[in-house]
């Protein structure tokens, strides 16, 4: 596949102007992935222990999982798939972020709405809108902000130098032009001017599936197009397939609004349309994961910490999308439906394909940009050791839960709270994964923060200096 | 694919297709709905659904606030999607003209907690039992539904003698001698709304069975 020639895109002391917004963007991600996490575990804990902090109103059940979900939606997956977007299309295109400074501000004032409308979140209560549970004047704001970034981005790809564009340009495109759009729409039909009855519902879903599969997977699949060559050492094995699955992507997953919405009060076509793009995706998955799969330089997965998550990822990748269109059709849906199972499967499509794949992205490029290694060479490991650890309790017992769940419920004759009982030991079991996973979170946060500390502090070398010798003794990789 | 335009309008035509078919053909075939009016066994015309009283209204942003559509549906499936009509959850499928008047619609994604659809309608003559809601396990057993203590006042009792409104409470839930635990306007907003949910009206898309099964498992 061609690539334009491996200049690094920040080697020279104007580095600042692509790596201050981008380490800003990755920075504060980690930190709401924290947030969001801590608040997950307290609802997650809130399920079976119902007494807990009952008394405080801001903690309720609901207004802790609409706060989490907001935190790691908006506040992690978003914020680190844009800052990683940003330095993908600078990095590709051979040039450096236009506006810098524009997209520091707006980072900027991304994390400050965000932190209002957590707060608002629990203080308030949520909007009852499953994809934007913010508080309705802030929305606007971060639509604002998210347009104003995207614009960004696609003036850095304006500025890219001559030569044919890669797939990882391709997914970041299509992410940037999909953010607006769903934004700009869901805030006008939602918020300004409601749409009646289960419209609301339509539009919201049509709204969550765009995030999850026009937004953040497009995102995460560039973050593994770019990094599994570049860091293998070996190209793309057929161009032709990149295109095909692109474009089946973009495709099919702009047709799955609907899905959750199966057997709802809704015209049966919107169901239907979304079941046949949801199976269909499996097209796609099987052209992006032949070509990711096939260029897996699995010699290399011993030296390098991004590969190891971008293999994690690929793995999650094609799991999620084969059981996304095993338990997409009606009959399954009619079971597994508005149980814990579509949790189990979000949680591996988040946590399993979207989050080591931007992490791919992060342990590649945040010693790039600021110019030495992580200090910690034990802590990427128990990150990706324990991730799997927690994750794999999460997604099984969420599964086997959701699943005993969803039978049970079929039948009228099982009591509700027979159903209820026999699904409290796969909740308990789901915080248990829960905490080991936000466990495995703070590896990356502590060597984060030794490395920032180790570059603030004047002792070492300088760090642009050492930047200098790590990219041209690393351009070979 | 070495053309920015190409790329450009090949995602613009897919994103208004999809915009297209999940935002404005909704709205052509459902923006226009409107309630359904029919003549009544008593000859009187009636209108379904109609707007929520007032109270009943609030409420429904209490709900929304607590964030109770976390746990709980508000959504029947019909006979062949599953259980729930034969757990007595609805007499029929929720369809859309149920929630026209609902100002945050509020359909849920999952059954930790039962279906509230037709709560309402299982009260039957009952007032809703606002200690559900103090204590939910003092009703249901085992219930992981999360108390809303906040919603209610503990208070030394009057001079003029125990409130009427006062809760009877067991076990641990007793308040200490001398106070008494009654609800505030929020609680009561919040069971008017609860007790406002019923969808069981004949609709053209959705009419209700012939013949009731009395013996219906709850």
């Amino acid at each position: 596949m061609n690539r334009p020639s491996p200049t690094p895109a920040c080697a020279s002391p104007s580095c600042c102007a692509t790596g201050l917004p981008v380490l800003y963007l990755l920075g504060g991600s980690i930190l709401w992935l924290l947030a969001g996490l801590g608040l997950a575990l307290l609802a997650s804990l809130k399920q079976h222990q119902p007494w807990l902090l009952a008394s405080c109103e801001w903690v309720t059940y609901g207004r802790l999982d609409a706060a989490s979900r907001t935190a790691l939606v908006h506040g992690f997956f978003s914020q680190m798939g844009l800052g990683l977007g940003l330095w993908l299309l600078a990095r590709t295109g051979g040039t450096k972020i236009a506006a810098p400074g524009i997209a520091f501000i707006a980072g900027l004032v991304w994390n400050a709405v965000l932190t209002l409308g957590v707060a608002g979140i629990l203080v308030e209560g949520p909007s009852g809108r499953s994809s934007l549970e913010l508080p309705g004047q802030l929305v606007t704001v971060l639509t604002v902000v998210s347009t104003v970034l995207c614009l960004l981005g696609f003036a850095t790809f304006a500025k890219r130098a001559d030569g044919p564009t890669v797939p990882a340009q391709w997914f970041v495109l299509a992410a940037l032009l999909a953010l607006p759009v769903l934004a700009i729409t869901s805030q006008v039909t939602l918020s300004f001017f409601p749409a009646r009855g289960v419209l609301q519902a339509v539009i919201d879903g049509w709204n969550g599936q765009g995030l999850s599969l026009l937004w953040l997977a497009p995102l995460a699949l560039a973050s593994l197009y770019f990094f599994i060559p570049d860091i293998g050492g070996r190209p793309l094995r057929s161009p032709a397939f990149a295109k095909l699955g692109f474009w089946a992507w973009v495709f099919f997953a702009s047709w799955t609004g609907a899905a959750n919405l199966v057997g709802g009060p809704v015209p049966a076509w919107m169901a239907t349309v979304s079941i046949a793009a949801s199976v269909l995706l499996l097209i796609p998955v099987a052209f992006i994961s032949l070509n990711l799969h096939l260029v897996a330089p699995v010699s290399a997965l011993g030296r390098s910490t991004a590969l190891r998550f971008a293999a994690l990822s690929a793995i999650s990748f094609t799991v999620v999308g084969i059981l996304t269109a095993l338990t997409s059709p009606r009959c399954a849906q009619q079971v597994l439906g508005l149980t814990q199972f579509p949790v189990a499967v979000r949680e591996l499509f988040l946590f399993g394909f979207v989050g080591p794949a931007l992490f791919a992205g992060y342990y590649a490029v945040v010693p790039k940009l600021a110019g030495r290694e992580f200090p910690c060479r034990l802590s990427p490991v128990a990150h990706l050791g324990l991730t799997v650890i927690g994750l794999g309790i999460m997604v099984l017992s969420s599964g086997a839960g959701g699943w005993l769940q969803g039978w049970a419920l079929a039948d009228g004759k099982v009591g509700f709270p027979e159903v209820s009982a026999h699904l409290q030991i796969w909740l308990k079991l789901h915080t248990l994964g829960l905490a080991v996973f936000a466990f495995a979170q703070t590896a990356v946060l502590a060597n984060s923060v030794w490395l920032l500390v180790e570059c603030l502090l004047p002792f070492g070398k300088p760090a642009l200096a050492l930047f200098t010798e790590t990219s041209t003794a690393g351009a070979g990789k | 694919m070495n053309h920015g335009p190409v790329l450009f309008l090949g995602l613009v035509t897919t994103l208004v297709a999809s915009w297209t078919g999940f935002v404005a053909l909704p709205h052509r075939q459902l923006g226009a709905l409107q309630p359904d009016v029919s003549t009544n066994a008593a000859g009187a015309v009636v209108s379904y659904p109609a707007a929520r009283s007032g109270e009943a209204a609030q409420g429904a942003e209490v709900y929304r606030s607590l964030g109770c559509v976390a746990c709980h549906t508000q959504q029947v499936r019909p006979e062949n999607g599953g259980g729930d009509i034969a757990r007595g959850w609805g007499k029929r499928r929720t369809v859309a003209r149920d929630h026209l008047f609902d100002a945050t619609v509020l359909l849920g994604g999952n059954r930790l907690g039962p279906d509230l659809a037709n709560y309402g309608e299982r009260l039957g003559t009952n007032s809703f039992p606002l200690v559900r809601l103090y204590d939910p396990s003092s009703v249901a057993t085992n219930s992981t539904c999360a108390p809303v203590p906040f919603l209610f006042e503990q208070r030394p009792i009057r001079s003029s003698g125990p409130s009427p409104e006062a809760l009877v409470l067991k076990g641990t839930a007793v308040p200490p001698a001398g106070s008494e635990v009654v609800p505030t306007l929020r609680a009561r907003q919040l069971a008017a709304y609860l007790s406002s949910l019923r969808t069981s009206v004949e609709l053209p898309e959705a009419p209700l069975p012939l013949v009731e099964d009395a013996n219906a498992p709850k």
